[in-house]
């Protein structure tokens, strides 16, 4: 309403400082979103200061200190190896977060560029880009990407590479559904009648008000692809050279019966990493959603 | 004097996408005939109004003329220059001398923008100014608007404003590049009562000021009385009747502009109105009646009204009217 | 005319909404009478209240919006103490109510005529075959050519107006004593709001009924109603019999509003307008809500207005009522 009248200008700033306010003040209402930005730290915390503090050599063996239950030395007990699990699973944050982040940057920019490109221009571009788009889809994602780890290796880049390009399709069909709709406003042919080239109404107009369920959407698909990462090393297709909580669960198998932590305390911190971006993802929605914002 | 606009012939056809069953037994493609050949001079520094209910067309024109749709048929003229055949640079320059000012003011200015931003927009597309410089000129453009100080205003995001203030930055940016012909888009119609006139006003004022030609797009015949030199009035793509605003509303010729007239409902509590109340509903563009297309709904209908379609035909200096019972 | 008893009598509502900003008074202690026959109107812009009034009186405020205070009085009993229960048997049957947008008040995937009917066997107790007799019948009343077409159709099949007229058909098909239309035909293209206000009128001289009209527009309040309350920021600001709102307005807001509606009939030299925008609800200036647009307001419109009775009938909300007409 007419309230604002005669408030004083603001520098830009300062207004920028209270759109975050702002956003923060509708994020902080949903406590586990609060939650899972809290673990997020942490874990990043983790994998930063485990590589910083610790450079020890996770591979070593321990003959000695074999299948130790948790201890006051080794709060989580110790592997097969003689391993302390603990340290096993912070080197596995890293691991974790590296795949999760870096699959969804490459899905998340080619589901914009697909996505934006085809909701804007539609017609022929349209048709091409989402005919790819559904193929994807519908093939078994989980099950391509075995077969490509398992044809083309296993290393950490192809994982990441593989992920990033096989999960893009939602990002862009959410994004294109988006485009469509927003397309028809009027201050988008407001933008044309002024003269905004394609490129600045699609940079200008379109993403900063589109971009927000893509946001959301990706934080969620972090925590996908983490899962994904993971089920991957559990069958014995991650990279052999790293640590992941993936395949420390593949190896505590075949001790399930003896060594119940050797199983448990990995498969905690991918469900509670999982969850944390479940709830952040729920946070973003909450707090992005302009028609919730006003509560 | 040449006319500033000059539309010829104009028709604009939607295609009505096929259901499978008219692919099946392949159907020709079917069309929605928006704009059925119409013709309009526009004189520098007037006011003309087009009007019309929903269907009409009368919006395809305007968004036409803007260039944000193509034509099927036709010409328009700008200057003398048609401007469907120029090129891609051409075009984008004329852009400075047509401007549009959009029905809502709602869903007219991106909303993730601020004033700046929005007022500024075409004054970086056109002429290349950033910082302080097109600060400047965008306050003074929000003063001019009404809104002032500008400097209150500049950097405020649209939410901030009541739907008034929202058309003020609307026609802040339109008249940023000082052009010389402005399409309005049912400028007021989203707008309350009381803050309609001063819109109306404001536009009035503009127009004097810079020397501007409106197109004037609206269905309130009140505002239109009240606003236009001349207007033609619409119906299904095609149009009924023309000519000078005060020759048509004190001597309406057809039965449509009429109906229009004595439908609209008056303040006035002493008017004994004798309606010319029309029977059914506008008929489909897809499918429009043959001969006179009003024929369905006309209360005078005659025989020849069902077969022949009317040409428009002068009833006075410059008043334009296509029925046959005027002929 | 008018002149009988009092059918509804609204004395002093207030219906808030609180916010996280704080409370919104969106009916602020508004008083008025429908009697038996009468036609009245609430006109006022957007966001004075006139909506949430009608929709108090129904008592169907949206959720988190509350009736604080007040009686609305049908037939001398107030609709505010009823028990839900109860109050399900006033709506529909003895107060029918119809929409600005027809497209959200029927259900999409029902056929029109067992909507219809639905109402007349909840509370007429009549037969399915009964009540869809009942139902064509209503149609043909609202001017439906082939009635029976329209009660086989599904809402999304009719136009804006033949919506509108089986919106009026539900309305009416139990006989109310009371009917409210919100924004009857906003929604409308001219020519079809024409035939509308048409039938209303025939409507009401055929069947007498009293109604209260909800609208922004003067001109279709000027055609239907004998006596019009003209709402701003919650409040009644002027109350008297049409002509005289018409012709010797002396509220400054009604004044402003007359002054700035363009006129079909000839053509106005200049429109005044009225400066500013309406105030926030939350914080409402001191005193008169509307001395901040006000070219009069002094130093004693910071203190709350009485209603006062200029004359016979006329009421006015206001320190300085103007005088002499507009």
């Amino acid at each position: 309403m007419g309230s604002s009248i005669e408030r004083l200008s603001l520098g830009r700033l300062e207004r920028y400082s209270r759109g975050l306010r702002g956003f923060w003040r509708s994020y902080s209402r949903n406590r586990p979103a609060v939650m899972g930005l809290a673990i997020l730290f942490l874990l990043t915390a983790t994998a930063v200061l485990t590589d910083l503090l610790d450079p020890y050599n996770p591979f070593g063996i321990y003959p000695s200190e074999v299948l130790l239950p948790p201890s006051f030395s080794h709060p989580f007990g110790t592997d097969d190896l003689g391993r302390d699990i603990l340290k096993l699973v912070m080197f596995g944050s890293k691991t974790s977060l590296l795949v999760g982040f870096s699959a969804v940057f490459i899905a998340s920019s080619i589901g914009i560029i697909v996505g934006a490109l085809s909701g804007y221009y539609g017609g022929r571009v349209e048709d091409i880009l989402m005919r790819l788009t559904d193929m994807l889809l519908i093939i078994p994602n989980f099950f391509l990407i075995l077969l490509i780890v398992a044809l083309f290796g296993s290393s950490l880049r192809n994982v990441v590479l593989v992920i990033g390009f096989m999960t893009w399709p939602g990002t862009a069909r959410l994004l294109r559904s988006t485009f469509l709709s927003l397309r028809e406003q009027e201050f988008v042919q407001a933008a044309r009648v002024v003269g905004a080239s394609h490129l600045r109404i699609i940079f200008r107009h379109l993403l900063p008000n589109g971009i927000y369920p893509v946001i959301v959407n990706s934080s969620l698909q972090v925590g996908s692809a983490i899962l994904t990462e993971a089920g991957l090393s559990f069958l014995g297709l991650g990279d052999p050279s790293l640590v992941s909580w993936g395949r420390m669960l593949s190896i505590a198998q075949m001790y399930v019966r003896r060594a119940w932590w050797m199983a448990a305390f990995p498969g905690a911190a991918i469900f509670i990493t999982v969850m944390a971006f479940n709830l952040i993802g729920d946070g973003l929605n909450d707090a992005l959603n302009p028609r919730l914002r006003e509560r | 004097m040449q006319p500033i606009v000059k539309v010829k012939g104009l028709k604009k056809y939607y295609p009505v996408e096929k259901s499978w069953i008219d692919k099946l037994l392949s159907r020709e493609r079917r069309w929605v005939r928006a704009v059925d050949s119409i013709d309009l001079e526009i004189e520098r520094g007037e006011t003309f109004s087009l009007v019309g209910e929903s269907g009409s067309g009368k919006t395809t024109t305007g968004l036409v003329l803007m260039q944000l749709v193509e034509p099927t048929e036709g010409e328009i003229l700008f200057e003398g220059r048609d401007i469907f055949s120029l090129r891609e640079e051409e075009r984008r320059r004329l852009r400075r001398d047509m401007q549009m000012v959009f029905q809502n003011p709602y869903a007219s200015l991106n909303p993730r923008m601020t004033v700046e931003e929005i007022v500024g927009e075409p004054l970086t597309i056109h002429l290349g100014l950033k910082g302080e410089e097109r600060r400047g000129r965008v306050i003074e453009l929000l003063d001019i608007v009404g809104l002032n100080p500008g400097k209150y205003y500049v950097d405020r995001y649209p939410h901030e404003f009541s739907g008034g203030q929202r058309q003020r930055i609307a026609i802040a940016r339109a008249i940023a590049l000082r052009p010389k012909f402005i399409v309005a888009d049912e400028p007021v119609s989203s707008l309350d009562v009381s803050i309609q006139a001063t819109i109306l006003n404001l536009l009035q004022e503009l127009k004097r000021e810079f020397k501007l030609t409106y197109l004037l797009i609206a269905h309130n015949l009140a505002v239109v009385r009240y606003m236009s030199d001349k207007l033609a009035i619409m119906y299904l793509g095609k149009i009924m009747e023309k000519g000078v605003s005060e020759d048509v509303f004190q001597n309406p010729q057809h039965p449509y502009t009429k109906a229009l007239i004595s439908a609209f409902p008056d303040i006035n509590p002493d008017v004994k109105r004798d309606r010319v109340l029309l029977r059914g509903e506008i008929p489909s563009p897809i499918a429009p009646p043959p001969g006179c297309r009003f024929h369905t709904r006309c209360p005078f209908r005659l025989e020849i009204c069902e077969r022949d379609e009317p040409m428009l035909v002068e009833v006075e200096d410059g008043h334009l009217v296509a029925c046959h019972m005027v002929e | 005319m008018g002149g009988g008893e009092p059918v509804l009598e609204v004395r002093d509502l207030r219906t808030y909404f609180p916010t996280m900003r704080g409370t919104v008074k969106a009916v602020d202690g508004i008083s008025f009478t429908v009697l038996e026959g009468e036609t009245v109107g609430l006109v006022g812009e957007s966001g004075c209240g006139k909506s949430t009034a009608a929709l108090s009186i129904m008592r169907l405020v949206p959720a988190p919006g509350r009736i604080v205070g007040g009686e609305v009085l049908l037939r001398g009993r107030d609709l505010l103490k009823l028990s839900e229960a109860e109050m399900r048997g006033v709506r529909g049957a003895r107060i029918a109510m119809s929409f600005q947008d027809p497209m959200t008040f029927f259900n999409p995937v029902m056929r029109i005529g067992d909507q219809i009917a639905e109402g007349i066997i909840r509370h007429q107790r009549l037969s399915r075959r009964e009540a869809w007799e009942k139902v064509i019948s209503t149609l043909e009343v609202v001017g439906i050519p082939s009635p029976r077409d329209v009660a086989m159709s599904y809402p999304h099949q009719l136009s804006g107006g033949m919506r509108q007229r089986a919106m009026m058909a539900m309305a009416l098909s139990c006989h109310p004593e009371l009917m409210i239309a919100d924004e009857p035909t906003t929604a409308l293209d001219v020519i079809i709001q024409a035939q509308l206000l048409e039938l209303m009128k025939d409507l009401k001289r055929e069947l007498g009924m009293s109604s209260l009209i909800i609208s922004h527009d003067l001109g279709v309040i000027a055609e239907l109603c004998e006596r019009v309350a003209v709402m701003y920021a919650g409040k009644i600001v002027e109350y008297s019999d049409i002509r005289r709102i018409l012709r010797e307005p002396r509220h400054p807001y009604t004044v402003g509003l007359l002054e700035s509606i363009p006129r079909v009939g000839f053509k106005k030299e200049r429109l005044i307008g009225i400066e500013g925008s309406v105030p926030d609800l939350i914080e409402p200036p001191p005193g008169c809500r509307f001395s901040p647009r006000c070219k009069y307001a002094d130093e004693k419109c910071k203190e709350d207005p009485q209603l006062i009775e200029l004359e016979e009938g006329h009421y006015v909300l206001c320190h300085h009522p103007v005088m002499g007409g507009g």
